[in-house]
């Protein structure tokens, strides 16, 4: 029998994970993995720092050359994948080229999403995603002063803080009314916010965009109660969406993602699906660990290995630039006797129950009791000890 | 000893080491430079664990 032949789409954790995957468990398969993109693999979690010149877009290289070599991966970048005939098993590519699979990888990840408000379309509007967008922004920035950053989300306050390290003056625009709504309680968001005021970047919370005017080359960024915010850019920062018509335009079922049973396998036959562009059990992760937990599993399953992904634990450490975020547990107000205070730019809150023990807790800043926590919070001991 | 970034789950491996970064295989997870970061997420040294081996 001749060896088979494995075909991945998206050359990002999930996509890279699993030609690893594939590699340890079929010692004699071909993989070939495709990417629209113009780089390798690459951390894009830190292209911020591309953006502010930290570091040089191949500095983010998460493999040497060698590696694919190593581990006989064909890895084609610049190809765009056009179309899949599951029925067939073949992947049409730009430029017409037909790429026939026996198993087929479809590991697109996700784009930023931009709402739908006027002037959303201007030249001075940019999302960052891709090592590309990174590189125009890099190439930009040094001719602009004033920046917003739509959105006040984990992504948005890192793109903020880039930005601000290009020297640019730096307004976040956030429709809640605190920052990280999701991860902090009030008195901790409003450190973070402190602790990014410090590095010269505002805050508009509690801020809804109507739309964006034109404004020479940039644009005037006109809020619900009236307030009207000049900029050079305007970078939207609202989310993300799964990357899904590739799949969907072959007939595999796509709800809000692509979705997978717990082998990563879609409703398409030889077809398996993984990372952000992916839905699994309901889920649509959108972060990185999820994305490399199923790009190992789906190697594995491609491969013929017995596979059961049940999901991935969203991590409790954050952080935003440099400063760390931990919540753990319950931590509402009516959850227990809740303990909260601030040493210098490290902010500490702990929740207990009737008996003392720790049900919740949430840092910002240093985490050295990180650890501590967990341990007590895991054994139902008192804390501290 | 190989160490797990609670931020984004990338393990250092000392077996491995850092090679896009220069780091040899065989340096230990102490030795590593203070310069050093995740390659993933770019977290430094304290946002790592040890990982606790089973069987050692
Ligand atoms: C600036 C930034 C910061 C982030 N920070 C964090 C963080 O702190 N923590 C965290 O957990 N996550 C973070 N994320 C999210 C994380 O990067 C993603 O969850 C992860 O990269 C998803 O990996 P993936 O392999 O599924 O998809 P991707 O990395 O998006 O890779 C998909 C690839 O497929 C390619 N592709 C798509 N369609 C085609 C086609 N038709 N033909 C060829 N190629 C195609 C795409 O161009 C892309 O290269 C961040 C993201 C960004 C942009
Ligand atoms: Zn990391």
């Amino acid at each position: 029998m001749s060896a088979r032949h494995y075909a991945i789409v998206g050359a990002g954790v999930a996509g890279i994970e699993a030609a690893a995957a594939i590699r340890a468990t079929d010692a004699d398969g071909r993989i070939t993995v495709l990417t629209d993109e113009g780089w390798p693999y690459y951390s894009r979690i830190r292209i911020g720092e591309v953006v502010d010149g930290r570091a040089l877009p191949q500095a983010l290289a998460l493999r040497l050359p060698a590696w694919y070599d190593e581990q006989r991966i064909a890895l084609r970048t610049g190809v765009r994948v056009e179309g899949i005939d599951a029925s067939a098993g073949c992947l049409r590519l730009a430029g017409g080229e037909v790429l026939g699979y026996d198993a087929l990888l479809v590991a697109t990840g996700a784009r930023p999403f931009v709402p739908p408000f006027a002037g959303a379309d201007l030249p001075c509007v940019r999302t960052l995603r891709r090592m590309d967008d990174a590189i125009a922004l890099r190439d930009v920035v040094p001719a602009l002063r004033r920046a917003v950053v739509i959105g006040g989300g984990l992504l948005g306050l890192e793109l903020a803080v880039s930005l601000a390290g290009a020297g640019l003056g730096v307004t976040v625009v956030e429709v809640a009314d605190r920052l990280l709504p999701r991860q902090l309680d009030p008195a901790g968001g409003a450190l973070v916010r402190e602790l990014l005021g410090r590095r010269g970047i505002a805050f508009v919370l509690a801020a809804t965009v109507t739309g964006l005017r034109p404004d020479g080359a940039g644009a005037v960024v006109d809020l619900a109660d009236g307030q009207a915010l000049p900029a050079d850019l305007v970078l939207v920062s609202a989310g993300v969406r799964p990357v899904t018509e590739l799949a969907a335009g072959a007939g595999a079922q796509v709800a809000r993602g692509i979705v997978v049973d717990d082998r990563l396998a879609t409703s398409l036959p030889g077809v398996f699906a993984a990372g952000d562009c992916a839905e699994h059990r309901g889920e649509l992760y959108g972060i990185w660990p999820a994305s490399g937990e199923q790009g190992k599993a789906v190697g594995r399953a491609m491969a013929g290995a017995p596979v059961t992904y049940a999901g991935t634990v969203r991590s409790a450490t954050l952080k935003v630039s440099d400063i760390g975020v931990f919540t753990m547990g319950r931590t509402g107000d009516d959850d227990g006797a809740v303990q909260a205070d601030r040493t210098g730019d490290d902010y500490r809150r702990l929740v207990r129950d009737a008996e003392g023990r720790l049900v919740g807790a949430t840092l910002v800043g240093s985490l050295a009791e990180r650890r501590a926590i967990l341990v007590a919070m895991m054994a139902g001991k008192p804390y501290p000890a | 000893m190989r160490h797990v970034c609670v931020v984004c789950g990338y393990v250092y491996d000392p077996a491995q080491g850092d090679p896009v970064a220069g780091v040899a295989a065989g340096t230990a997870f102490e030795a590593l430079p203070d310069s050093w970061v995740c390659p993933e997420c770019g977290a430094a040294t304290e946002m790592f664990e040890p990982v606790e081996e089973a069987g050692a």
